[in-house]
């Protein structure tokens, strides 16, 4: 289950196509909306949620009820994570994966709340890595392409995983 | 709040200006260091660069939460807080995911 945020960072990461092909990758229509809003925009951003869109047959889209998802939103979480959330509590997602700094306190409240498995964009370029579909080099690149997209926030966090990564791969 | 008491050196001349500036202010030498560090501070903490340093900082454990919680606020403190905890279930979730 990827959330807005997530579906930028790998098109940054230039990631998109090979983890659309690897994974099973999740999405709710309130994602959709958002990413239409996002497309918009004539920025990177913007030009990434184009891409995503352009990708949709290949998204395993599922419908959520706008009342499961107005008692989740808060002044951190939108719509589009609350819609997360709620499909992130089904059998079939193994994780809510989100970029959204800023809505990461209350994301992790919900996740050891409800049972489900939370991660950072950076995880799926980790998790490409462990599967063999990335050499080291390529990942540690990767991440530091999406980190160079990010803001104040965000950039530090990814150069973070990256060190992480770099170090796992070293031990 | 608790004190401490610091010993500094100042150029002769600034300390001039901030002797005038602080009769001016109704205030003494330390109050007006004491406002113009927190002014200083302050201005630091609205620049994106200052602030991406501090999160550096706490993600390199070299300053405490509560540090971080000064220096950028307390509810973005708390976001960085969750995703160094997400960093550091990295590993086993991307285990899981492969």
């Amino acid at each position: 289950m990827l959330d807005t945020s997530s579906l930028v960072s790998l098109v940054h990461g230039d990631l998109l196509d090979r983890t659309l092909a690897e994974f099973s990758v999740i999405i709710s229509n309130f994602v959709r909306d958002e990413l239409h809003q996002m497309s918009a925009f004539d920025d990177a951003d913007g030009r990434a949620a184009t891409d995503v869109l352009a990708r949709l047959d290949d998204l395993d889209l599922r419908e959520v009820a706008r009342a499961e998802v107005d008692p989740l939103r808060t002044s951190k979480v939108d719509e589009g994570e609350a819609s997360c959330v709620v499909l992130a509590q089904g059998p079939d997602a193994a994780a809510l994966i989100s970029d959204d700094v800023d809505a990461m306190h209350q994301l992790q409240a919900y996740a050891n709340k409800h049972g489900f498995d939370l991660g950072l964009g950076a995880v799926v370029v980790h998790a490409l890595r462990k599967r063999g579909r990335l050499s080291q080099a390529d990942a540690l690149e990767r991440l530091d392409r999406i980190a160079a997209r990010r803001g104040w926030m965000g950039r530090p966090i990814y150069r973070a995983y990256r060190r992480a990564v770099a170090s796992e791969e070293a031990g | 709040m608790a004190t401490k008491r610091i010993s500094t050196r100042f150029p002769e001349d600034l300390l001039e200006e901030m002797d005038v500036a602080a009769t001016i202010e109704h205030m003494d030498r330390t109050e007006l260091m004491k406002q113009a560090v927190k002014a200083y501070l302050a201005k630091l903490g609205e620049d994106p660069n200052f602030k991406e340093k501090v999160v550096d900082l706490y993600l390199r454990d070299r300053i405490s939460l509560e540090k971080l919680g000064l220096l950028i606020g307390t509810e973005d403190a708390q976001a960085v807080r969750a995703s160094k905890d997400l960093i550091d279930q990295g590993e086993a979730l991307a285990r899981k995911l492969a």
